[in-house]
């Protein structure tokens, strides 16, 4: 557990000051980000959504962490 | 991509969960409005209406209602191309209080093709555990339970993410999680079962009390993809790896596709999987004489894997703008979800003269999940 942690940090960490560092120019130039820009390429286009099934799912099973959102409390059972 | 304050909007939502004779209900408004070029402020009322006789109220309890209201407020503030993210959610229970504090902070860079983003909650929870008169009525706490009637949990979690465009038609998002819980990390009111013939449950077995460990940290790191098809539509995927250290290892898996429609209406569909093993201190029946420190009986703590099939459909007006508003929107959706529990047994007899089918088989459900809302940008 602690192995994959670390790893993912450092990868992560490693990539963005890779990518920083070495002054790459961007590839996707800002007028060719019409299709990004679009709503339905969103990974969460709607907030109050997204956080309810969240919620649906937190509340029926053990796995947690890593989605969209943030909320306390359970109501489950 | 570029760091923007998120949308100025206003969504006010009905949700209902019904599965295993549970029914849980309720609203949910989120409105969040700019001031100025820098600063962004949410807030956020959300409730839940539980009804349950679920199956471990079915086997050994009573069946219950309960409300749960949460508030969250919260401020998003804009630096130049760093985003700082700071939020309080207070939820309240007859028997569980809870106060979380959210930060994050994220950052774009490379051109506006990555966003990296650091966020960390810490969450102070109090649990209680209610008492019920003969009629089955709410009577108070019981004093007798923990330290003079409560006990706590303790909550941090530690985000880190990275959000990448690949090419103009495909962006990735990586997302770490790690949560570390201190306390109370079990149900007041749920128990396990022991081998007993001849026992009040089912004559072939008694509930014992779970004790679960105190402490639980895990890690979650997820994938997720989209890519925009060469016509209007964009399909989605998303895979997530779980572990504990209770020893639960979870995956999941979801594919979903977006397709536009004359520029007003969104279909979404989704399809989900979700696969968990067991905790190590979970038991379904535990033998005879075979009483361990830890123990539970949680299904969600047991080896199982569910489904969901979801779809969503939008609909957006006022395009053009009206009066102060920019559009709006109504939206639908809908998820069947399927549990399967490998050693979870169904050990609910039935009522005389209706006895359970199902009794003595591995026990599953199938539940469905409404979501409709009304949605206004300004």
């Amino acid at each position: 557990m602690t192995y994959l942690r670390l790893l993912l940090i450092v990868a992560m960490l490693a990539g963005s000051v890779t990518l920083s560092g070495c002054g790459i120019k961007p590839w996707v130039k800002p007028y060719e980000r019409a299709n990004m820009a679009d709503p339905i390429m969103s990974f969460a286009r709607d907030p109050v959504a997204e956080s309810y099934k969240n919620h649906v799912h937190q509340a029926r099973e053990g796995a947690r962490g890593a989605e969209s959102g943030a909320g306390g409390g359970c109501g489950c059972n | 991509m570029a760091a923007i304050l998120p949308e100025d909007r206003f969504d006010i939502l009905y949700h209902r969960y019904e599965g295993d004779d549970v029914k849980v209900d309720g609203p949910s408004i989120l409105g969040r409005k700019a001031f100025g070029k820098h600063t962004s402020l949410y807030a956020n009322y959300y409730t839940d209406a539980v009804s349950s006789a679920s199956i471990d109220v079915r086997t050994y309890a009573s069946p219950y209602t309960e409300d749960r209201a949460e508030y969250s407020f919260g401020a998003d503030l804009l630096f130049d191309t760093t985003t700082m993210a700071v939020g309080y959610t207070n939820s309240e229970e007859n028997d569980y209080s809870s106060d979380t504090y959210h930060f994050g902070v994220s950052h774009t860079m490379f051109g506006d093709l990555t966003t990296v983003s650091l966020g960390f909650s810490y969450g102070d929870d109090e649990v209680r555990q209610n008492q019920y008169d003969q009629d089955g009525n709410y009577a108070g706490n019981n004093p007798d339970f923990g330290e003079n009637g409560k006990e706590d949990l303790k909550r941090r979690n530690y985000r880190l993410g990275m959000t990448q465009i690949l090419t103009k038609n495909l962006i990735m998002n990586l997302a770490f999680e790690a949560v570390s819980d201190e306390g109370f990390t079990q149900n007041p009111y749920r128990s396990a079962l022991i081998e007993d013939p001849g026992g009040p449950i089912a004559g072939i077995a008694s509930a014992v009390s779970e004790n679960y460990p105190r402490t639980r940290t895990s890690d979650a790191f997820a994938i997720r993809a989209n890519y925009f098809l060469p016509f209007r539509a964009a399909l989605k995927f998303e895979y997530k790896y779980y572990e504990d250290s209770w020893d639960i290892k979870a995956h999941t898996y979801k594919i979903g596709y977006t397709q536009p429609f004359r520029e007003q209406w969104f279909f979404d569909f989704h399809y989900r999987v979700y696969q968990q093993g067991q905790a190590s201190f979970y038991y379904d029946l535990i033998p005879q004489g075979g009483l361990q420190t830890y123990r539970g009986r949680d299904k969600e703590l047991g080896q199982f894997s569910s489904q969901g099939i979801g779809i969503g459909v939008s609909y957006e007006f006022l395009q053009n703008g009206w009066w102060k508003l920019d559009r709006g929107s109504v939206s639908f959706g809908y998820e069947r979800m399927m549990f399967d529990y490998d050693n979870f047994t169904d050990y609910y007899e039935g009522t005389p003269g209706n006895p359970n089918p199902n009794f003595g088989k591995p026990f599953s459900f199938n539940a469905d999940v409404v979501e409709v809302f009304f949605s206004v940008w300004y």
